[in-house]
C-alpha cells in the first residue's frame, strides 16, 4: 500500500503518484488492475498509407492526362476505378464480423459496378449478360455451401439467400425487355435464384415466417 | 442450433435507447467486480461460468437490428472467461455483430463481470455475479452452494416490468432545463478512468445518519458539493444536476433480471443558494422525499413509454429512429451533470463471504458517474470519468477521508494518464 501525504490517503496502486493530487507517493505498492496495453488503431498505418496513394494516383493521373491530351479522356477510369475500390474495401470491413451479409454486399456492389464500366466503357451489354447473372448464381451457391459446411446459424444465410434470389430475379427483365443478347446465363440465374426460393420456403418456411416477424416486429 | 422457433424478445423500455446511443466513448457497459482472498483459478471460472449462464438465459442474447426495432435474439454463444486485458467497460455491442453482452474476465484475485446496459440493470448483474461467485467458490472450497435469494424461475425473470406495471402511456410534457457539464481534456483512446475508494459503511452510515439523511442523500450531497466547488463563478449559472437512476424493484414487486429502474434528478443551483454542505443535504432531502414516491415514479417510466408505444414512432424505420433517438438522447444527458448510482448492499451466504475482500461496481460515462455498493460492512464508492482532471475526485475523497481515515483509494489511471 503507498500512502500520500498531500491528501492523507492509502492508495493502492503502482503509480509514482497521487491520481488525485499527483504528489510523490511513498511505500510499497501493488495495484488491483492490470496495464491494459494499447488497442488502439493496430491498422491504422496500413490505410493511411492506402489512402494517401490513391489520392497521390488520382491527383497525378488526372495532371497527367491533362498534360497529354492527345492521349484521350481517361483519367476517370482512374478516379472511378479508386471509388470502387475503397467502396468494396469499406464494405467489406464493414461487414467482416458476417460472412452471408458480407457476400451480399459485395454482390450488390459488384452488380452496381459492372453496369456502370459497361456504360462508361462503351456500352457492350457484358454486365448484364454476364457479370451480374454469374455473380447472382455463384453468390446463391456459395452461400449454400458455406452456411451448411460452416454450419451458420440457418436465420442469418437464408435470409441472405432470399434477397440474393430476389436480386437474381432482375436478369428477367433484362430478357423481357430485349436488353440482353446472351439469354442463356440470365435465364439460368433466374432458374437458379427461383429454384432457391423455392427449396429455403419448402424447407424452412416456418423459420423464414419467424426470421421475418422477428425483423419486422414494430 | 438448427430448431424452428428461434427465442427473442423485445427490448425493454430503459433499453431502448442504449443501441443507438452507444459509441466507443460512451460504450453503456458496467462491470462489476469482485475480488477474492486467493488468486482465481481460470478453469474452475469457467466451469462455473457455463453453469451460471445456464441459470440466466436472457444473458445469452445476443442484440440484432430489426426493421423497426432492435431485438434481442438468443444464441449460442458460449462466453468465455479472459484475463483483464480490454480497457475498462470497453464497448461489448458492435453493429452488425453477433456477440454476447457480457464478458467475464480475471485479473489477479478479481473476477470481472462487464455488463452491456441492453440486457439488465445492475440488479440483474449483482444476481448473475453473486451466483458466479458462489458457483467458483464451491468449486474451489467444495463447499455446497446456497440459496440466494432470488427468484430462478426463467419467465420471472425474462419479464418486462415495464409494461407490466404502465398504467397510462403520456409523452412528459414541460423542457428540461441545461445543467452544468463538466468539461476538459478526456482520456486518450475515449477510456475510462476509474478512482475508487473503500471505506467503513458504519462510519459513512453514522454521519449520514447524524444528518438524519439516507446514505444515498448523504453522496449525492458530497457529489454535489464537490461538483460545485470546481465550478468558476461565471458558470454558475447553470445548475450541477446529479442523474439518480431509482431501483424500481423497491417499489414494484418484479423479479425480472432485465432492465427496471427510471432516473430522477436531484438539482441544486449555485448561483441562487448558498453552496453550503447543509443546505445542499438539504435540498437533496427534499428533491428525494418529493421524487422518491409510486405514483411519481411510475408518471416517469409511463412517460417514457409513451414513445415506444405511439404509433407513427414504431413504424418509423430503424435507421431513421437511430437518428431522431439519438438527438433525444442527447437532449437528454444535457440535463445533468453527473450520475450517482447507488446499487445497495450486495448480500452472499456468510460460509462465501469470508472468501470475499470485497465487491466494487462501475460504469462507463462520457461525464462523472459515481457506482456506490456496499459488502462486509465496507462501502465502495467508484467514480468513473472521461476526463483527465481529478479535482472532483479529490474533494470527494478527501472529505470522505475525514469520516474515515482508512479510506482506500484505487485506479486504473496510470501515470501519464493524469
Amino acid at each position: 500500500m503507498k500512502y500520500c501525504d498531500n491528501c492523507r490517503l492509502a492508495v493502492r496502486t503502482n503509480r509514482q503518484t497521487c491520481p488525485l493530487c499527483q504528489a510523490q507517493l511513498r511505500g510499497e505498492g501493488e495495484s488491483a488492475f492490470p496495464e491494459i496495453k494499447s488497442v488502439y488503431n493496430q491498422f491504422i498505418l496500413f490505410f493511411k498509407l492506402l489512402l494517401a496513394l490513391t489520392i497521390a494516383g488520382a491527383v497525378a493521373s488526372v495532371a497527367i492526362n491533362l498534360m497529354i491530351p492527345e492521349s484521350g479522356l481517361w483519367c476517370h477510369y482512374v478516379l472511378f476505378g479508386g471509388l470502387c475500390f475503397w467502396v468494396l474495401l469499406i464494405t467489406a470491413i464493414r461487414r467482416r464480423t458476417s460472412i452471408p451479409r458480407g457476400i451480399l454486399n459485395q454482390v450488390f456492389w459488384i452488380c452496381i459496378f459492372s453496369g456502370i464500366w459497361d456504360a462508361l466503357t462503351v456500352w457492350h451489354g457484358w454486365s448484364i449478360d454476364f457479370v451480374i447473372p454469374c455473380t447472382c448464381i455463384i453468390a446463391i451457391v456459395a452461400l449454400g455451401v458455406l452456411g451448411k459446411v460452416l454450419r451458420l446459424p440457418t436465420g442469418d444465410y437464408l435470409a441472405c439467400i432470399l434477397v440474393d434470389a430476389v436480386f437474381g430475379i432482375v436478369p428477367l427483365v433484362f430478357y423481357l425487355t430485349g436488353l440482353s443478347q446472351f439469354v442463356y446465363l440470365s435465364l439460368s440465374c433466374v432458374a437458379v435464384s427461383l429454384i432457391a426460393a423455392a427449396f429455403i420456403f419448402i424447407f424452412h418456411g416456418k423459420q423464414i415466417r419467424s426470421d421475418l416477424a422477428r425483423r419486422f416486429h414494430v | 442450433m438448427n430448431q424452428i422457433k428461434t427465442k427473442w424478445n423485445k427490448l425493454d423500455n430503459a433499453a431502448k435507447l442504449f443501441p443507438t446511443a452507444s459509441t466507443r466513448a460512451e460504450t453503456h457497459v458496467f462491470r462489476f467486480s469482485c475480488e477474492l482472498s486467493a488468486p482465481i483459478d481460470p478453469e474452475q471460472l469457467q466451469a462455473a461460468l457455463d453453469e451460471t449462464a445456464r441459470c440466466f438465459p436472457t444473458f445469452g442474447y445476443v442484440l440484432r437490428r430489426g426493421v423497426f426495432w432492435y431485438y434481442l435474439e438468443e444464441s449460442a454463444l458460449r462466453a468465455e472467461v479472459m484475463p483483464e486485458q480490454r480497457p475498462l467497460c470497453a464497448r461489448l455491442y458492435r453493429p452488425r455483430a453477433k456477440t454476447l453482452l457480457y464478458a467475464v474476465s480475471y485479473y489477479g484475485c478479481t473476477i470481472n463481470l462487464e455488463v452491456y446496459h441492453v440486457l439488465t440493470d445492475g440488479t440483474g448483474a449483482t444476481h448473475f455475479l453473486r451466483t458466479l461467485v458462489m458457483k467458483y467458490l464451491a468449486r474451489i472450497y467444495g463447499m455446497p452452494e446456497e440459496s440466494l435469494g432470488y427468484e430462478t424461475a426463467h419467465t420471472s425473470m425474462a419479464d418486462d416490468s415495464f409494461k407490466r406495471y404502465a398504467h397510462t402511456a403520456r409523452m412528459p410534457h414541460g423542457k428540461k432545463a441545461k445543467a452544468h457539464q463538466l468539461r476538459g481534456s478526456k482520456l486518450s483512446e475515449a477510456r475510462t478512468g476509474l478512482i475508487r475508494g473503500s471505506m467503513s459503511a458504519g462510519a459513512l452510515l453514522d454521519a449520514a445518519h447524524a444528518k438524519q439523511v439516507t446514505l444515498t442523500a448523504y453522496l449525492a450531497a458530497c457529489l454535489i458539493a464537490a461538483i460545485g466547488e470546481d465550478i468558476p463563478l461565471r458558470a454558475r449559472k447553470k445548475p450541477v444536476v446529479l442523474d439518480i437512476p431509482v431501483n424500481l424493484r423497491n417499489y414494484f414487486a418484479s423479479d425480472s433480471v432485465r432492465n427496471f429502474f427510471t432516473p430522477i434528478y436531484v438539482s441544486y443551483d449555485f448561483s441562487r443558494r448558498d453552496g453550503s454542505f447543509d443546505d445542499i443535504l438539504a435540498t437533496v432531502t427534499e428533491t428525494f422525499s418529493r421524487e422518491l414516491d409510486r405514483d411519481k415514479l411510475a408518471e416517469r417510466f409511463c412517460g417514457f413509454l409513451a414513445f415506444e408505444e405511439n404509433p407513427i414512432a414504431r413504424i418509423i424505420p430503424l435507421h431513421l429512429k437511430d437518428i431522431v433517438m439519438r438527438a433525444v438522447y442527447h437532449r437528454s444527458i444535457s440535463a445533468y451533470t453527473a450520475t450517482l448510482s447507488n446499487i445497495g448492499i450486495v448480500r452472499m451466504p456468510e460460509t462465501f463471504a469470508s472468501h470475499i475482500r470485497g465487491i466494487h461496481v462501475c460504469n462507463a460515462t462520457n461525464k462523472l458517474q459515481a457506482c456506490v455498493c456496499s459488502f462486509g460492512g465496507q462501502v465502495s464508492i467508484s467514480l468513473t470519468s472521461c476526463f483527465t482532471d481529478t479535482a472532483v475526485q479529490r474533494r470527494l475523497f478527501r472529505r470522505l477521508r475525514e469520516l474515515d481515515e482508512g479510506l482506500v483509494i484505487e485506479t486504473n489511471l496510470l501515470d501519464d494518464d493524469a
